[in-house]
């Protein structure tokens, strides 16, 4: 009787005073159960959202759904929340939260902990996802911040902190913004060498600056290296080819036009010459006596302006490459792999990059359109994906979502006072190849493209980082986090008894919340037969099966 | 939609019923192959060592007469290295002094002039044998995406330069040569339990280790893959936990991503239990005082404060573990391989800026690894523990591409193309360079580069660097070829129809000894 419950809360939630309403209480005639099943698809809109459609969206949208457990009304980023406001409002809750604390580089706390302390706790649930889905695109990695010893902070610390609260800055804000703002980060100015990146030697003759950031930017955080469709797909040449998005000659241009930024500082340093003592809480200074002021060639035959200054030609590059065409599928798409499904329709991909062209107030990259967009996209909603788009639809929970995701639904305690459970969640998320802010190289944890294993021409970018020690990691996450008293250590506190007892009840408690009313008949099977052997003899035992079972189970693993 | 062999291996591989069901099927995996032993009846292992992030080779292989040492010093007056941190080596016919190797790799020198190592020259990925013109021409014989850190490195490991214009089927698109030539080598292997994996990797590149039908054991860096238990040895719950686990692996509800996950969950499981064994019973076949030498080459010599980020050689350690489990006959409690490959990384050769600083510190990292590794297996290769599959290795490296000759502002160097790489071992035909050394002269022709920068076109491709040591692996066939290395064939055909020089014309490279 799920569809039934499920519709009445419904119901209950939105309309229960109109008349065409089913009432709470009352069960229906076994002849209306066909009226049931079309009233509940009726029922189930963006702005009346079903319940495994609201869990779907929370999967999607935040670091786990959680329940409201009787508390009334339903928090913010509860199942029943969502169901009695609708998506529309949801989201626009969610936009109007500001970021929450922000990130303390200077704090004894791994920000890694602090992550994840958010992700768990955190209300502004949305704002965190998509800056976490921004940081795997705009990658700085904490381990690419070397400490100098000329500031009396820890450098890689401080540098990413500023570089997780700019990315939570901008998570709805303008795309062309965010990239200034990135460009002229300090944390991303050492990472990818735009710090002092001179175009002159120490005799002030001209050389040629250093090329990764104008290269990384192009190729990771705008363009792509292939030309694309406004669906994202290939734009082929009239040969059937590939072509690419850019070429070394305007890598180069682009290294020309951003050269001469360096530290902030009082004053500027003589051509040739680098700020040595790093400024990791300020943007990059510019210094127009280490830029190259000659003219650039750039994207599409613009050209920069001959003798313009470091400014100028700075502004000049970045409006170049964001009003590229690849701009808006490519940023889309990966924002719909992060959020919702690894391979979307090519018309998804189109409706979201178009939104992103013109949010409808004629306003290019308005991120918080884009992101609407995406999770109101019906390829995105229902109780379940497309019909049509099942057998592909979906991504692997990546290391840190599956975490967080684990802990939401489970719903514990936290000692944050007196213990740091954020950085054993951190720790364990490591473990699977998720270091967060640590990614092993500016191609991020695993790359948007990697292959699904076994499936030719569908990507799985989370099967980047799965393989046989990683998928074990999986497991032993889950094995010490129930059976040992490693959470418990850490200030995790789980109330086994918040859930059902009996077996049946149990499963399917799981199956109607953990796998949005997708248990198949044959895992629902298996977990019965599971719990009901005799090797697992006590009742928490059978409890705690159940749950590895399902978390480990393939329907979890991927979210739907 | 048909069922193809491979997805029928697939299915087998996620019920429980797998290992008693691939013992009774045919060994049509290899159907026409003709990968032989006959190079070697005992144990052979490639390891390949990924350098990531493009290791700047101009810097390992430096040339000392006077005209092209000036043209080095000349475009990197800072990062280049200076006379008195250079040792000369005396390479087979050529002129004695002509080049030399960094101080920061002296072990690594030892094992050149002793034989047992050597470079090849200025190999890197190509389609087609490349002029100048031809690169300026442009189209499709033209690399995809060069000087892009991601894709080089996928290139580099899939020995496919052009996988957009490519006519190959997608399934090879998303392997690499280490796992394609798994494909072929895994008739040779006749492991318990059966099906063992012939790649394992502790880093490194995973596509390079992914086959079509052979799928790589990924292991983390410190060596151990083994599911937890509440009990020690696994109690009944634990045993129930864990078939039950294996049952619920094979609920997909139809969708391909819940099966993918489910596959290499299954070869984890499947996997695990027995490598962990084979190591520990296998390594303790050999006697005590190789054991403890082994690990004592492994002991950096350096104070611990510039060691203690190391990686590569906790990796290489755990290789030898790994091949000590995979040569040990079955008899002796191992996994009785014939064939193995492994992969191991470590990064941070992005050397855009400090190079100076910077390199030599990963270099000496290098250096000790590889000596460490190479001392054991030529240790490993007298133990009588192994019988007649005692084991033989042969390392070598690749990376992203080598970096621009010519030096940036920033004391640092970018990305550039081919470059100069590693094999290390007592089957190499050492103390020689391999290929031909590029012109260092940024005022010249320029011919041999694609800018003025020096980033240079490879004289040799990776399929050519790589089917040398698959040959030696005992793969041989003109289809094992094609099928490993889709380009070799079209690749040499070119060069000897357009008279490119000999060494582009040929299959291999001649680093590997005649067995």
């Amino acid at each position: 009787m799920l569809r039934r419950t499920t519709l009445a809360l419904v119901l209950c939630a939105t309309s229960c005073t109109q008349a065409e309403g089913l009432s709470a209480t009352e069960s229906p005639p076994p002849d209306q159960q066909e009226v049931l099943g079309r009233a509940e698809q009726a029922a189930d809109t963006p702005e009346t959202p079903g319940e495994a459609n609201s869990i779907r969206f929370l999967e999607q949208s935040s670091f786990g759904p959680r329940l409201a457990r009787g508390v009334a009304p339903a928090p913010v980023g509860t199942v029943e929340h969502v169901m009695a406001v609708g998506i529309p409002q949801s989201l626009t809750e969610q936009f109007a939260l500001q970021p929450a604390t922000p990130y303390d580089g200077e704090s004894a706390q791994d920000l890694g902990s602090q992550f994840f302390l958010r992700a768990v706790t955190g209300e502004d649930q949305l704002r965190q996802r998509v800056a976490f889905a921004l940081s795997q695109i705009f990658v700085v990695s904490m381990n690419g911040i070397p400490d100098s010893a000329r500031t009396p902070y820890v450098d890689s610390k401080v540098a990413l902190a500023g570089y997780m609260n700019l990315l939570s800055q901008y998570a709805f804000g303008d795309f062309r913004e965010l990239l200034e703002a990135v460009t002229k980060n300090p944390a991303m100015g050492r990472y990818l060498d735009m710090a002092n990146n001179r175009a002159f030697d120490s005799k002030g003759n001209p050389i040629d600056p250093n090329e990764n950031y104008a290269r990384e930017m192009l190729q990771l955080f705008t363009l792509g290296t292939d030309k694309l469709n406004i669906d994202g797909t290939p734009l082929l040449d009239a040969d059937g080819h590939r072509q690419r998005a850019y070429s070394e000659e305007q890598v180069k241009a682009f290294a020309h036009a951003l050269s001469g930024w360096t530290w902030n500082a009082a004053a500027c340093p003589a051509r040739g010459a680098a700020i040595n003592t790093p400024d990791y809480k300020n943007p990059l200074m510019a210094c127009n006596d280490n830029h190259d002021t000659t003219r650039q060639e750039l994207l599409r035959g613009v050209f920069t302006a001959a003798g313009g200054n470091i400014n100028t030609h700075l502004t000049q590059a970045l409006n170049n490459v964001f009003n590229d065409p690849n701009v808006p599928p490519f940023i889309s798409k990966q924002l719909i792999q992060h959020l919702v499904t690894s391979n979307p329709t090519p018309g998804y991909v189109r409706r979201v990059a178009n939104v992103f062209k013109n949010d409808g107030t004629g306003a290019r990259g308005n991120l918080q359109a884009v992101v609407r967009a995406i999770l109101e996209d019906s390829e995105a909603r229902g109780a379940q994906p497309p019909l049509s788009l099942r057998s592909g639809f979906g991504h692997l929970r990546s290391p840190a979502l599956f975490v967080t995701n684990v802990v939401r639904w489970l719903d514990p305690t936290l000692d944050t006072a007196t213990k740091d459970p954020g950085l054993k969640l951190s720790n364990w998320s490591k473990s699977m190849n998720q270091w967060v802010p640590r990614a092993p190289s500016v191609f991020s944890y695993y790359p948007p493209n990697a292959p699904l294993p076994g499936v030719d021409g569908l990507v799985g970018p989370e099967f980047g980082i799965l393989d046989t020690a990683t998928i074990t990691a999986r497991a032993n996450f889950l094995h010490e986090f129930l059976y040992t008293s490693a959470a418990t250590n850490a200030g995790i506190t789980v109330d086994y008894d918040l859930l059902p007892s009996a077996n049946a009840d149990l499963v399917a408690y799981l199956g109607r919340y953990w796998l949005h009313g997708t248990l198949a008949p044959g895992l629902e099977q298996k977990l019965l037969m599971a719990m009901g052997d005799s090797r697992a003899n006590t009742a928490i035992r059978k409890k705690k099966l159940a749950l590895y079972l399902t978390f480990l189970s393939p329907s979890f693993q991927i979210q739907r | 939609m048909t069922t193809t062999r491979r997805q029928f291996l697939r299915r087998a591989t996620q019920g429980l019923g797998f290992l008693a069901a691939a013992a009774a099927l045919p060994r049509w995996v290899g159907n026409a192959h003709a990968a032989t032993l006959n190079g070697y009846s005992g144990s052979r292992v490639a390891v390949c060592v990924f350098l990531l992030g493009g290791n700047d080779s101009n810097n390992i292989l430096v040339p000392r007469d006077t005209n092209a040492y000036a043209q080095y010093l000349a475009a990197r007056p800072t990062v280049g290295l200076k006379a008195d941190q250079l040792d000369l080596i005396n390479p087979t016919d050529l002129p004695a002094g002509s080049f030399a190797m960094p101080k920061t790799l002296s072990r690594l020198r030892a094992h050149f002039e002793a034989g047992r190592a050597a470079f090849v020259c200025n190999v890197g990925p190509l389609v087609l044998p490349l002029t100048k013109a031809d690169y300026l021409a442009g189209g499709t014989s033209v690399p995809e995406n060069l000087f892009s850190h991601s894709d080089q490195q996928d290139a580099w490991s899939s020995a496919l330069a052009n996988p957009g214009s490519s006519t190959v089927t997608s399934d090879i698109k998303v392997t690499g040569w280490g796992g394609r030539a798994a494909d072929r080598l895994h008739v040779l292997n006749t492991s318990t339990p059966p099906d063992y994996p012939e790649v394992t990797s502790f880093g490194g590149k995973a596509r390079f280790c992914a086959g079509v039908e052979r799928k790589p054991m990924m292991v983390a860096p410190d060596g151990t893959l083994a599911f937890r238990t509440v009990g020690t040895p696994p109690s009944d719950f634990d045993l129930l936990q864990q078939a039950a686990l294996a049952d619920v692996m094979a609920e997909q509800d139809g969708n391909v991503l819940e099966t993918a996950y489910a596959g290499v969950f299954t070869t984890a499981q499947t996997f695990s239990a027995a490598r962990a064994a084979a190591r520990d019973a296998a390594w303790a076949q050999l006697p005590q005082a190789t054991r403890d030498t082994i690990e004592g080459y492994f002991v950096p010599t350096l104070p611990p404060e510039d060691t203690a980020k190391w990686t590569l050689h906790t990796q290489l350690y755990q290789v030898v573990r790994d091949l000590v489990a995979g040569a040990m006959p079955v008899s002796k409690a191992g996994l009785g391989l014939k064939r193995q490959v492994f992969s191991v990384g470590f990064g941070s050769f992005d050397t855009h800026q400090n190079e100076d600083v910077d390199q030599p510190k990963l270099l000496e990292q290098l250096d000790f690894a590889l000596d460490a590794f190479q001392k054991s297996v030529t240790l490993l290769e007298t133990q009588t523990a192994f019988g007649s599959n005692a084991p033989q290795a042969t390392l070598f490296t690749m990376s992203d591409f080598n970096r621009t000759l010519l030096e940036n502002g920033d004391s640092g160097t970018d990305h550039a193309w081919g470059g100069h790489a590693i094999v290390l071992g007592n089957r190499v035909a050492g103390k020689a360079l391999y290929g031909t050394f590029p012109s260092l002269d940024l005022a010249g022709s320029l011919d041999g580069s694609t800018d003025e920068r020096g980033r240079w076109i490879p004289t040799l491709t990776v399929e050519q660097y790589g089917w040398t040591l698959a040959s030696w692996l005992g793969l041989n066939t003109a289809a094992e070829r094609d099928y490993v290395f889709p380009n070799l064939a079209g690749y040499v055909a070119d060069a000897v129809a357009r008279g490119f020089p000999a060494q582009a014309r040929k299959y291999k490279v001649g680093f590997m000894l005649a067995d």
